[in-house]
């Protein structure tokens, strides 16, 4: 037999290799040959992953959004391999893998006491599979029409003036982020949810930006008799009021005692989630409250399709604004687009007259109108030609005659041509689920949205306060356009041709033009994309896969150790006692 | 020659038994297994008795002994005391100690010229031991653990010690015991020696995971080899050839 080499070595208990004593006598081939730690850990396992989403199944069967190569991930795959909680962890990293593989590797060291006073340590690389599986939002997704809830927002009017401007209300605020989808609709908008609280969400932000009402209701899809449990479907009906900006209104006798005797016909002057009513003749003013309107509910008498230009020949102010009295003793003489709301109004004699008759017959109308400070000789007035009208009205014979002849709304811009060629700034736009003036595959009328779209932007470069709460963004490639344009203009005048400056039609002080520095930088994602971040998604980040870097690359070759088993490299013994970052005592 | 055996299950003879040149202690088991391997390899030399000592089946724990006699703890009961004294030979001495370490199998070791000694043993124990056994008696400690009886075994023959021994103490220890040692495993791997094995100077018994390895490096040190001369013997013959 042979003897021990050296006088402090002893004899391997299992093949009489000379080694020197340790915590379990044996020498490294027949530990390896004898414990195995790793063996009880599962070396091949399954990760599910959803395509639509780019989320990882858990081990509970939840789903997480977790980026690649993080430290979520590896703490989700590490609940996974079976019998790993059985032994101590002592290091997991990734090992990098090409993504078309469809697999993840973690090289784990793993740690565990074999017999009392012996630590083995070991470590070897688990192979997850990837496999794809529909998470149940993106299944509920997949099969159509599977909304938890829908908020179906209508407004009964021929034009769809006030959902673009609630489109961009809605933009400003983000508050359709959590919907699934959005469709457009004849009379409205349709917003999916996948939740009820979100659809709640949007409804109290409507809420406070928009006149209107609504009413919810749920329909039991399923039912677990056992639990009591089911599953609902809720719908939430917003109806705005059909009332719009300019509208003229001739209000029911008991509302308008309830807005302090104002008079019955009077004109809309701005929506926020009541309507503000003023009347023409005596400056007075009132808010309408949604429920109010809904009380005694009217039609407005008169709309912006019914509005009619006239030219300003004589204007006699009767009291001026307050505000402009003190500006004017300052000397100061402010642009008269500063003045916005009740201080923008002061009540004149105006004389008017057809812009269509101008030239042709001597019809003037003298009226009274609240715009004295913005009208002066020459100019253009929107109008509604109430008198004229009166059989719309379904009034009594003696209220008939004792309605004006005119009433007059509205500055009227139309002498500027060509405003959107000059136009620097643009608007988002919702992602629907088709295109504008599509619906549900049907053409609506597209030359009416164009056409409604251009009347939009016009009125909000007319109107400073209204653009205040929305976001307009630089066009840039409007901006590059006209500095060519300029260029070009300059350069032909250079040469003496006089026909060149085409631009500079008068541009008078009183147009609330849309300033440079009002407008904000387009957020680009990706450089190529023109429409802002994807409202449709999931909220579950979903993009957010391919943007991450790896956090931690491991050597391809880094799990080859030398030693016998590639796979189980067996490195040192630990003490019993020891502490886990004390040095080991033994090593091989 | 060298054996396995097995105690209900476990490995750990030597604390079940107590083997010496001229008897064999065995506790009391459930079943004769145990007992009857002692029996088949040791009735016709030496008398195997089955008792329990205090109460106890830790025989070979309790207890210490050579040729000489047999030092067994206070707790041994009168009845047991007869027992023995009926069982063991004539000229075997039996005597009970008082002695706070009552495990006295654990902090004796000895052979039937010297015995090695836990350090903080009783001075009248050391003396009992001395005058029971006929032994010379040194206070020692093995890898540093002061319980020499459970880590190291030893005969008239040769020692085997704790594995992590270091060459000083093995050279001290073989000084003292005038035999070879050599530092060594049972049990696969296990490093207390004494419990897992008894021997005397013809046979050794080892638990039955002993590896064949362990039992070669015991029946090597122990010179157990029947028919097969040593190593020393060879080179003994030779030399004497040489002279002649």
């Amino acid at each position: 037999m042979a003897m021990p080499i050296a006088p402090h070595q002893i004899l391997c208990c299992q093949c009489a290799v000379p080694i020197e004593p340790n915590a379990i006598n044996m020498c490294v081939n027949c530990l390896n040959s004898n414990y195995d730690i790793g063996a009880g850990v599962a070396k091949q396992v399954q990760q599910n992953h959803c395509r639509g989403c780019g989320r990882y199944e858990r081990r509970d069967g939840g789903w997480s959004a977790v980026e690649e190569e993080s430290k979520e991930l590896l703490a989700l795959l590490l609940r996974k391999p079976r019998g790993l909680a059985m032994v101590k962890l002592a290091d997991a990293s990734f090992v990098w893998t090409e993504p078309h593989s469809r697999r993840l590797k973690l090289k784990l060291t793993i740690q565990k006491e074999v017999v009392p006073g012996a630590v083995l340590q070991q470590t070897f690389v688990v192979e997850f599979i990837l496999g794809n599986k529909q998470c149940p939002n993106c299944q509920r997704r997949e099969a159509k029409d599977t909304w938890t809830a829908i908020v179906q927002m209508r407004q009964k009017v021929p034009h769809k003036r006030t959902f673009l401007w609630l489109e961009q209300l809605i933009l400003k605020h983000c508050a359709h982020s959590d919907s699934t989808n959005i469709i457009e609709l004849k009379d409205g908008l349709d917003f999916f949810f996948d939740q009820r609280s979100h659809a709640e969400k949007l409804v109290s932000f409507l809420q406070s930006v928009s006149p209107m009402r609504y009413k919810h209701s749920k329909q039991l899809v399923s039912e677990d008799t056992h639990t009591g449990k089911g599953k609902n479907k809720f719908t939430y009906s917003v109806e705005v009021l059909p009332i719009c900006k300019d509208d003229l209104l001739w209000l029911p006798r008991q509302t308008s005692v309830n807005l302090g005797h104002i008079s019955p016909l009077c004109i809309c002057c701005k929506i926020s989630n009541v309507i503000h009513v003023v009347d023409p003749h005596t400056l007075q003013a009132g808010e309408l409250q949604p429920k109010d309107y809904f009380a005694r509910p009217f039609r407005a008498a008169l709309s912006k399709k019914d509005l009619v230009e006239f030219v300003v020949l004589d204007v006699d102010v009767q009291r001026p604004a307050r505000g402009q009295h003190e500006r004017r003793g300052n000397g100061t003489a402010p642009k008269r687009s500063h003045f916005n709301g009740r201080d923008a109004w002061c009540l004149a004699e105006v004389t008017v007259a057809k812009r269509s008759d101008f030239g042709k017959n001597d019809t003037q109308v003298a009226t009274r109108c609240h715009l004295g400070n913005v009208l002066k000789v020459g100019d253009y007035v929107w109008g509604y030609c109430v008198a004229a009208a009166a059989s719309s009205m379904e009034l009594e014979p003696h209220e008939a005659q004792r309605l004006p002849e005119v009433l007059l709304v509205k500055k009227s811009y139309s002498d500027r041509h060509h405003r959107n060629r000059r136009r620097v700034w643009k608007l988002g736009h919702l992602t629907k689920e088709s295109e504008p003036g599509v619906m549900r595959g049907r053409h609506l009328h597209t030359a009416d949205h164009d056409l409604e779209m251009e009347e939009f932007m016009q009125e909000l470069e007319e109107d400073p306060q209204l653009r205040s709460q929305i976001n307009l963004y630089k066009d840039t490639e409007a901006l590059e356009r006209i500095a060519a344009r300029n260029q070009k203009g300059a350069h032909s005048s250079n040469i003496g041709d006089g026909m060149a400056v085409e631009e500079d039609e008068d541009d008078d002080d009183d147009f609330p033009d849309v300033e440079l520095n009002e407008l904000l930088d387009e957020l680009t994602i990706g450089g190529a994309e023109e429409e802002e971040d994807e409202g449709a998604g999931d909220g579950t980040g979903g993009s957010a896969a391919a943007t991450v870097a790896p956090v931690t690359f491991a050597p391809p070759d880094a799990m080859l150790k030398p030693g016998i088993n590639p796979h189980a490299s067996v490195e040192q013994f630990v003490l019993p006692g020891s502490t886990p970052g004390a040095t080991p005592k033994f090593h091989f | 020659m060298a054996q396995r055996a097995q105690f209900e299950n476990s490995n750990e003879i030597g604390v079940f038994a107590k083997l010496t040149n001229s008897y064999c202690l065995t506790g009391l088991g459930g079943s004769q297994n145990f007992y009857s391997v002692f029996e088949a390899e040791l009735a016709d030399h030496i008398p195997v008795v089955q008792t329990s000592l205090a109460g106890t089946r830790i025989v070979g724990r309790v207890c210490v002994g050579n040729k000489n006699g047999l030092v067994v703890p206070s707790g041994t009961t009168d009845q047991e005391l007869l027992h023995l004294r009926n069982a063991l030979p004539e000229g075997v001495l039996i005597q009970r100690v008082e002695e706070r370490l009552s495990a006295l199998g654990n902090c004796i070791a000895c052979n039937d010229h010297v015995a090695l000694i836990h350090t903080e043993l009783d001075r009248e124990t050391e003396e009992i031991v001395a005058d029971v056994l006929g032994v010379e008696v040194f206070r020692q400690t093995i890898a540093g653990n002061a319980l020499v009886g459970s880590y190291c075994q030893m005969s008239n023959q040769g020692a085997l010690v704790h594995p992590k021994t270091s060459i000083e103490d093995q050279d001290e220890l073989s000084s003292l015991l005038q035999v070879p040692i050599v530092a060594g495993t049972v049990n696969r791997g296990s490093d207390v020696i004494g419990a897992g094995m008894v021997v005397n100077d013809w046979c050794a018994f080892c638990g039955l995971d002993t590896t064949a390895t362990e039992l070669q490096v015991v029946e090597s040190i122990f010179k157990l080899q029947e028919g097969r001369p040593s190593v020393a013997a060879d080179m003994r013959n030779a030399l004497i050839d040489q002279l002649a």
